[in-house]
Parts: C-alpha cells; sequence; structure tokens
C-alpha cells in the first residue's frame, strides 16, 4: 500500500487536527492512530511531529489542552477545540475543499 | 540502542520555556512513547525491539526538538535564566535594603579605615540577598528554592570565615561571643540563604509565569 507523508500531509496536518478535535476531545496517539484508521493508513506521518503542531495551535488559541488522570491506565494530555479552533477548522476545510476540487478538476481534464 | 528517556533527552534538551513547561512536554511524549511500546509488546515483540520500534515511528529526536524549538520559540533558555538572575538580584537587595539587620561588614569597613555606620547591616544584607537571589535566579528549576537557600547559606558562612580570618589577621578580636557565633554562622546564613531563596524564587516564578514553583505537573 502506498503511504502519503512528507510536504503533503505537513501542510494540511492542521487542518486534519482540528478537524478531528471538532469531533471529540483527543489526546495525541488518539489523533494519530485515528488518522491512521480513517485513511486506512494511507496517511502515516512521524507521530512525535503530532505535537509541534498541536502546541502550535494551542498558542494560537485554537485548542486547549487539560490532563486526565487514570488509575488504570497512563495519564494523557487531552486536546479540545476552542471556539476559535473551530471558526479555524471551518475556514482550513472550506479552503481544502476549494483546492482538492480544484485540482481534481485539472486531474479530471488530463486525459489519464 | 536509544532508550525513552535518552530520546526525549534528545528531543526535549534546553527548550526556550521554563523547566516546568518542558517537563510537562517531556511527560507528553513520554506518555505517548510508553503506550506506543506497550501497543508493539501485545504485538508480540520483546522489550527492546518494541522501543525502537516505536522511537523510529515517532520520529528523528533532532527534527523534532527543532519543531519544539520553532514553536516555543522566544528568549533562548539563558536568556530567562539570566532575566531571572539579574531580577532576583536587583529585587533581592532592594528588600533586604529595608530591613534593619545588622551584618559584619561594618567590621571589614572599619578595618579597612571606612566605616559605613548604620547602614552597614543593610548593605551586608543585601549582598546576601543580591547573591541569593541571582543564584536562585540562575540556578532555578524544580529545586531551586532548596539551592539557592543552600548557596545563599553557604555564602554567608564563607563570609563569616573571611571575617574571622581578617580579624586575627588584622588583631582585631571579633566583638562576639559564643552566642554570636552561632548566630553568625549558622542562624544568619540559614534565613539569610532562605530569605534570598525564596525573594530570587518568587521573582524567577513572577517573570516565568509562576510555573517555575510548581512541584507537580497539573
Amino acid at each position: 500500500m502506498n503511504t502519503i507523508s512528507g510536504d503533503i500531509l505537513k501542510g494540511n496536518t492542521l487542518t486534519l487536527i482540528l478537524t478531528l478535535l471538532g469531533e471529540e476531545e483527543m489526546y495525541g496517539l488518539q489523533i494519530a492512530k485515528e488518522i491512521n484508521r480513517r485513511t486506512d493508513g494511507i496517511l502515516r506521518f512521524r507521530e512525535g511531529l503530532l505535537y509541534p503542531a498541536l502546541h502550535q495551535l494551542e498558542k494560537e488559541g485554537l485548542v486547549e489542552s487539560e490532563w486526565h488522570f487514570s488509575s488504570q491506565g497512563p495519564r494523557r494530555k487531552y486536546y479540545v477545540l476552542t471556539r476559535k479552533g473551530s471558526k479555524e477548522a471551518a475556514r482550513l476545510r472550506k479552503r481544502w475543499s476549494a483546492f482538492s476540487t480544484a485540482v481534481n478538476q485539472v486531474l479530471g481534464n488530463s486525459g489519464d | 540502542m536509544t532508550s525513552i528517556e535518552t530520546y526525549l533527552d534528545q528531543s526535549c534538551a534546553r527548550l526556550p520555556i521554563n523547566p516546568a513547561e518542558a517537563e510537562d512536554v517531556r511527560e507528553e511524549l513520554r506518555s505517548h512513547l510508553r503506550e506506543l511500546v506497550e501497543g508493539y509488546a501485545a504485538e508480540g515483540l520483546d522489550r527492546a525491539a518494541a522501543t525502537e520500534r516505536a522511537l523510529t515511528w515517532f520520529g528523528d529526536p533532532q527534527r523534532l526538538h527543532d519543531s519544539l524549538d520553532l514553536v516555543h520559540h522566544g528568549d533562548p533558555w539563558w536568556v530567562w535564566r539570566l532575566k531571572g538572575m539579574v531580577l532576583g538580584a536587583v529585587l533581592g537587595a532592594a528588600i533586604a535594603l529595608l530591613l534593619p539587620v545588622g551584618g559584619h561588614i561594618e567590621f571589614l569597613t572599619t578595618t579597612l579605615g571606612r566605616p559605613l555606620g548604620w547602614e552597614a547591616g543593610r548593605i551586608q544584607l543585601a549582598l546576601n540577598g543580591l547573591l541569593a537571589g541571582g543564584l536562585i535566579g540562575l540556578l532555578s528549576g524544580a529545586r531551586g528554592i532548596f539551592v539557592g537557600w543552600v548557596a545563599g547559606s553557604l555564602i554567608w558562612m564563607a563570609e563569616y570565615v573571611a571575617y574571622l580570618i581578617i580579624s586575627i589577621a588584622t588583631d582585631m578580636a571579633p566583638p562576639d561571643g559564643g552566642l554570636r557565633l552561632f548566630t553568625s554562622v549558622i542562624l544568619s546564613p540559614v534565613l539569610g540563604g532562605l530569605f534570598g531563596a525564596v525573594v530570587g524564587g518568587v521573582c524567577t516564578a513572577l517573570l516565568t509565569g509562576a510555573s517555575r514553583l510548581r512541584p507537580e505537573i497539573r
């Protein structure tokens, strides 16, 4: 199976993260697993690089984080979307939609 | 084989954030990595192979460090430590000047022929506040207050030893008996060091959002 990584993914990591966090609060590993699951493993990236992205989003006030403690499992830092983050997620999805439509239009006319 | 802690040392080294925040980042990465290792181990890999696979999958530690460094960009680590040192020292000295507590600098200045009079004690305490406050700023971290306390106490003790040497060398008997000796060598250093450490610690904590005084990550 071919996987997609590198610059294409890097440029859209924030969109993916914000979209997932718009559905429910998640911790880093959960986000990575969810992206992997939903794309059948096509989108793969070095999981450590999720954290600079999450911290950037938190710094910009798009997400908030909180440690959750569990007596049975490891403690995890959960991220949740803020109102500002919801607006940004919507904006990024709209931008992605316009971009993918435009690319598809070009590819669709390429004759392949 | 690289261990998780070694990986974290490489990826989280000297991030431009205060130590409590750095530990928070480190704990977050550690938690993720441990879960990855557990997952691979559950798939049948032995511990070493599971750790290696988790670390490989997590990515190059230097690249992760650079990315985190970029996100948390700000003053380099040594700049905020320098700021803490200067602020702790200045405020430690300023507050100490307001306290009418005596010291032995008066003896030294009198020996040198330039008695300072009533303000000598305050200057003495100010110097201790400055030194201890500066040290706590410089050494601030999880154990910063304790380190500052010990350092401040040692400084004060060293000063008293110098005072004794000078008094012996100049044939001027120190104007104190056993009680003063106890006060100078034990009580004053401990209280002075504590004073400098608290003042310096609070200053550096205020400078960095009070998180440096937080003993546990919440």
